[in-house]
């Protein structure tokens, strides 16, 4: 016997087609809840490469690059690109970020606006202020280096021509080491990749239509479906029982082919189970008829209340007690039916009691029809068809 | 009135169908795992799934299981409706609607079940696979003793055009800096580590099928060759669940073969390099490293600086295009990374319950619980389609089973096939 559980492809797309108008309308509404967030607020991002050189030992190299990342995003480099660009501070400074790449010398400096144009021109700019900037600084510092040594040759002249060469000399290798030195701790900015174009942040239309009819067909799919899986729902038709998921099985089909799927599994007792009387002896009855009909000789037995052995009431038609079943029930007797009561085969109504189910549970060596009411709650026709499920039972539903 | 038979429908017989569809989707996983289609991106073996299930929906040997079709639907619902609010309220998303479709694709099938799912099935299954297995480490060891032998690495798909071809791994590489022999990867493999979970896997099967031990030392030894600890994890932390469950009385055999074959093979270079990796997670930079810990340090900062991205995430593919930007050779993006910093909290969770889910009611606890450490730990697992794959084949499609796990109620000596016991 294979695990039950499983819902075949026609149930479910059988069940997406019931609930396609459900699911049609989620879609419709996410797609457009999806437009209407890519369309509102639009942010661009705009990003340069700035690559970082720097004269001193690769071990003091990162920090130097950090130090730049954060200078770039400083209130003074912000305020003059400000400026050039006629925004608040405070706005391109908010929009305006420099992370460096682990590892290496680079600096993405991001900006965003609601322009792809200002978003790069917000890069580009406060870039170019920070590229001015450091060369300004460090145009500063060699200059600053090249004053003092002209004011030390100015200070102090020698008399003596040999004395003053010397001195010029000495001073002269002092200011070289000096500039070679600020050379040297001068940290310059270049642009390693500029920033050509925007890309939109968080999503464009397309892709916001997307993830939202996405999202809507999804999640309102998981609504249907949940509901046709709700196992207290009343069974209306077939397709109920089969949609709940515990019970794959065939497309439904009208009673009358009960005779007909009895007589086709060759079993000698067929049981008619379940919880509704009438209903019970209604199937039981067609099923034993249809089966005379076709040339099998069938005996029809009920289970009633009390305590009644076994007995005749009509033309092959017998009534037994509940409190005899095992006359009828037990492995051995109920082989032995047939040839008891002088037919080919038996049709033998029961209430699926706990103890008709002692009798059956693990067997399979009888056909179980299974009279299903409509309005029967799913998880209870799913309980009663659990009960005899070894004998892989037929539910039929009655009206 | 109307019937309706409750049983499920027998389409296509009973076990056979479903054993032939298993194993030979397992070894297209083997054969076919370096095979892309035109572009280099979406991988072959993704369509031959699709088309498995297709045919396995078609003809009855699947059906979709309501609960896990139910999670995934509300995954990939709110993981999609995750991109609203981070539009909205997160500084700088990065939405890939490609990262969040591949995702959502690549674990689609996990919404099915196999019809039959018995355990006669299931042994026949495991069998296959374990042979399939066994030929797989054979190739990897001659790879090995090939270039032991003095013939150079070759690889045998250079001929086919690169956009054929699954790009973004590295195929093989030296045992060790300036080595003249390539880590085995069976010529056909992805990796040298996916071959190795591969044999790791056919390793557990062959515990689990109580297998003759020499098969367990064949396999051990096409997992040296491979140089690779992807396999020693899949072996190690299955043998621990084993351990700790009834099947224990039928593994200290195994146990001894593999400390017999662990022992001779530290001996070896190729065992020397791959015991040598046992400790390499805390040097930063070692494979290990760069998938278990160095990812969590470089994005957690990120993450969780704003409350909005912990709480709807950073945009599917966000963790992926960050740590491509740092140009680190071998950073990965690990399945809990990927599910939390991408998606946050809220949709995160809902998926971090579905991927978990699909590991839950195994026939084996212990492949359950190895390949689910597998694909949350070492490898980039969510997306990794070969390894998603082995989940597929050999945890996923059988749950949920009622009957005990195979560790709790083993194969018996009758059960077992006479071929794995003709050299007893």
């Amino acid at each position: 016997m294979a695990d039950r559980g499983g819902l075949s492809a026609h149930t479910l797309f059988s069940l997406v087609r019931r609930n396609l108008a459900l699911i049609v309308g989620g879609t419709l509404l996410g797609a457009i809840t999806g437009f209407a967030l890519a369309t509102i607020n639009p942010t661009y991002g705009a990003t340069v490469v700035v690559e970082v050189a720097t004269g001193v030992d690769p071990a003091q190299t990162s920090t130097l690059v950090e130090s730049a990342a954060s200078t770039i995003e400083s209130p003074a480099i912000i305020s003059k690109a400000a400026t050039t660009l006629g925004v608040p501070d405070a706005q391109l400074s908010q929009s305006v970020s420099a992370d460096v790449q682990p590892g290496t010398n680079l600096i993405n400096l991001s900006a965003t606006a609601d322009s792809a144009d200002s978003a790069v021109e917000a890069a580009t700019e406060v870039t170019n202020v920070a590229i001015t900037d450091y060369r300004t600084r460090s145009d500063e510092r060699a200059k600053q280096v090249r004053s003092a040594g002209a004011d030390l040759l100015a200070d102090g002249t020698l008399d003596a021509a040999r004395a003053e060469s010397a001195r010029q000399a000495s001073i002269g290798s002092v200011v070289g080491t000096a500039q070679g030195q600020a050379i040297q701790d001068t940290v310059t900015l270049s642009v390693a990749s500029p920033a050509l174009s925007a890309y939109r942040e968080g999503v464009s239309r397309p892709v916001g239509i997307i993830l939202g009819a996405a999202a809507g067909a999804l999640l309102t799919a998981l609504v249907a479906l949940s509901q046709a899986w709700n196992r207290r729902r009343p069974i209306r038709t077939l397709d109920d029982l089969e949609y709940a998921g515990d019970i794959s099985g065939a497309p439904a089909e009208p009673a009358d082919r009960a005779a007909g799927l009895a007589l086709s599994s060759g079993r000698k007792v067929v049981l008619v189970l379940g919880a509704d009387e009438a209903g019970r002896e209604a199937l039981a009855r067609r099923a034993a008829e249809g089966m005379v009909l076709n040339g099998t000789h069938t005996a029809l037995v009920v289970v009633v209340p009390g305590e009644e052995d076994l007995h005749e009431v009509g033309a092959d038609r017998w009534e037994i007690g509940a409190g005899q079943v095992d006359e009828v029930l037990s492995r051995v007797q109920r082989r032995r039916l047939p040839e008891r009561l002088g037919t080919d085969a038996v049709v033998l109504c029961a209430p699926l009691t706990d103890d008709v189910t002692l009798y059956l549970a693990g067997q399979d060596d009888y056909l179980a029809l299974l009279a299903i009411p409509v309005g029967t709650q799913v998880g209870r026709a799913a309980e009663q068809l659990e009960k005899v499920a070894t004998a892989d039972p037929i539910g039929v539903l009655q009206a | 009135m109307s019937t309706l038979t409750a049983a499920p429908p027998i389409v296509t017989g009973a076990h056979r169908p479903t054993v032939r569809w298993i194993v030979g989707l397992f070894a297209a996983s083997i054969l076919l795992q370096r095979f892309a289609l035109p572009g280099g991106i979406v991988p072959v073996l993704v369509v031959v799934v699709f088309a498995a299930a297709g045919y396995g929906l078609h003809t009855g040997l699947l059906a979709f299981d309501r609960r896990r079709l139910s999670l995934y639907l509300l995954a990939a619902g709110l993981t999609a409706a995750a991109a609203l609010p981070q539009t909205l309220l997160v500084t700088s998303p990065l939405i890939s609607l490609t990262s969040w479709g591949l995702f959502m694709t690549v674990w689609a099938p996990a919404t099915l079940h196999l019809t039959h799912r018995d355990r006669a099935t299931l042994h026949r299954t495991f069998e296959g696979c374990l042979r399939w297995g066994l030929g797989l480490a054979v190739v990897a060891i001659v790879m090995r003793l090939v270039q032991m032998v003095g013939l150079p690495y070759a690889d045998p798909l250079a001929v086919v055009p690169k956009t054929l071809l699954v790009q973004g791994y590295v195929i093989t590489y030296p045992i060790e800096y300036g080595s003249q022999i390539y880590r085995s990867n069976a010529w056909i493999g992805l990796e040298p580590s996916i071959i190795s979970l591969q044999i790791g896997i056919a390793a557990v099967l062959a515990i689990l099928l109580r297998a003759n031990p020499l098969a367990l030392v064949l396999l051990a030894i096409g997992i040296i060759c491979t140089v690779s600890g992807s396999g020693v994890f899949i072996v190690a932390v299955a043998l621990t669940v084993m351990l700790l469950m009834p099947l224990r009385r039928h593994v200290w055999p195994y146990v001894a073969a593999g400390a017999v074959t662990v022992f001779l093979a530290v001996q070896t270079p190729a065992g020397r390099e791959l015991a040598s990796r046992a400790t390499e997670a805390a040097m930063a930079g070692s494979s290990t490293s760069l998938r278990a810990i160095e990812p969590y340090r470089f994005l957690w900062p990120t993450w969780s600086e704003n409350v909005w991205t912990v709480l709807f995430g950073g945009g599917a593919g966000s963790s992926q295009q960050l740590v491509e930007a740092t140009n680190r050779a071998g950073l990965l993006v690990p399945s809990p990374v990927k599910v939390f910093f991408d998606y946050g909290v809220i949709a995160g969770l809902a998926l971090c319950v579905f991927l978990v889910f699909c590991y839950f009611g195994a026939p084996s606890r212990a492949l359950a619980v190895t390949l689910f450490a597998s694909s949350w730990v070492l490898q980039p697992g969510t997306t990794t389609f070969v390894v998603v794959m082995q989940t597929l084949l050999f945890v996923t499609w059988w749950a949920p089973r009622r009957r005990h796990p195979l560790e709790s109620a083993p194969y018996t000596k009758n059960e077992r096939s006479p071929l794995l016991e003709v050299s007893r």
